[in-house]
């Protein structure tokens, strides 16, 4: 670059501060704070669900509550987080469920047992926690009533007869 | 007396300032992404469904006596079905398959007009098919729920006034009654 060029630059930035025009920003940061700030669950549970989990949605506004989880993937059956039984083709493998009782998918049937007992032990100690029975299924919504109703029915027989389906919020159309 | 000097009223100088928006600007960039990480973008929502398990029947039937039991069966083959039993008395409503599909408008059509003629019943039995998936469940449950905007009114007589008071509720308490059949 020749001197007169670079001299004439000079000259004509002789300012080399300038003053950053943040108002806009300001704005734009202003509107996204009120939408988060809206958006924010008042929710004292939340239900936290997998990637591979894909929840139906419903128009119930119920919000969730504290409860057992038990959840029914394409591919197998957790309670809490704790893998219990894989599935066969999206149903359960012939030879996990109850040879007396077809409905009853015995790993799943003992695994909430444990947790009921466990609740029924600390209800026993501490007086202001009591057993109710609650469980929440969060179920894949490509998955038959088949699996659900034998899902549905093991919670049954382990004690936890007040069952709750996790959905998504949609709009009411 | 001293005169008082008067008061000069004109402005000197740039009336106008700057405002420093800079620590505004830091604390949104702070609160920013904390909401972001904290806020819930996907609100999942819970379906209640007690089951009647076997105490549970005989209890309520003990204490109280259900005039009416209704009953949705829904197919994918068959469409839905309603059974309205009235102390012995037998009602049944056919819902055929639209387009191979179930007809979720028809079936909320009539359980609004199930709710018309039985206000006071509040719980429906319902029997899926083990081929229904879970999606096709929920929408049948959102149907008989609650209203929709565009139904009638309805209204159910208040024991203590005597008054009708407006419900948006259809069959909020639905039953799974078919869990302890057998297969």
């Amino acid at each position: 670059m020749s001197r007169v060029v670079v001299e004439k630059m000079l000259r004509d930035n002789r300012k080399s501060t300038f003053g950053l025009q943040i108002t806009s920003m300001v704005d734009m940061f202003t509107i996204m704070l009120v939408f988060l700030l809206q958006s924010q669950s008042t929710s004292s549970t939340n239900i936290t669900t997998d990637q591979k989990l894909k929840l139906p949605a419903s128009t119930s506004t119920t919000e969730p509550i504290e409860a057992l989880r038990v959840v029914v993937t394409e591919e197998a059956i957790f309670v809490e987080s704790e893998k219990i039984l894989d599935l066969q083709n999206k149903n359960i493998n012939p030879k996990d469920l109850d040879p007396k009782d077809q409905n009853l998918a015995s790993s799943l049937h003992q695994a909430l047992l444990v947790h009921a007992n466990r609740s029924r032990d600390i209800a026993s100690k501490n007086e202001t926690v009591q057993f109710d029975g609650h469980v929440i299924i969060q179920a894949d919504e490509g998955l038959h009533y088949k699996l659900l109703r034998q899902v549905m029915y093991t919670c049954s027989a382990a004690g936890y007869a007040d069952i709750k389906l996790a959905t998504v919020l949609t709009e009411a159309k | 007396m001293k005169k008082r000097r008067p008061i000069d009223l004109t402005l000197s100088g740039d009336p106008s300032f700057e405002l420093d928006l800079a620590p505004m600007l830091a604390l949104m960039v702070n609160l920013i992404p904390m909401l972001l990480i904290t806020t819930v973008f996907v609100r999942n929502m819970i379906i209640e469904t007690p089951i009647p398990t076997v105490v549970q029947e005989a209890i309520k039937k003990d204490q109280q006596d259900p005039k009416v039991s209704i009953t949705l069966k829904a197919s994918r083959l068959n469409g839905f079905e309603i059974d309205i039993d009235q102390s012995g008395a037998h009602q049944k409503m056919s819902i055929g398959l639209s387009q191979n599909q179930l007809n979720y408008e028809e079936l909320h059509r009539h359980v609004v007009k199930v709710k018309q003629q039985f206000p006071d019943t509040f719980s429906l039995q319902f029997e899926p098919e083990s081929d229904l998936s879970y999606k096709e469940i929920v929408q049948i449950l959102d149907e008989v729920r609650s209203r929709k905007m565009g139904d009638p009114k309805l209204f159910i007589v208040d024991q203590t006034t005597n008054q009708n008071v407006e419900v948006d509720l259809l069959f909020p308490k639905v039953e799974f009654s078919n869990i302890f059949e057998e297969g």
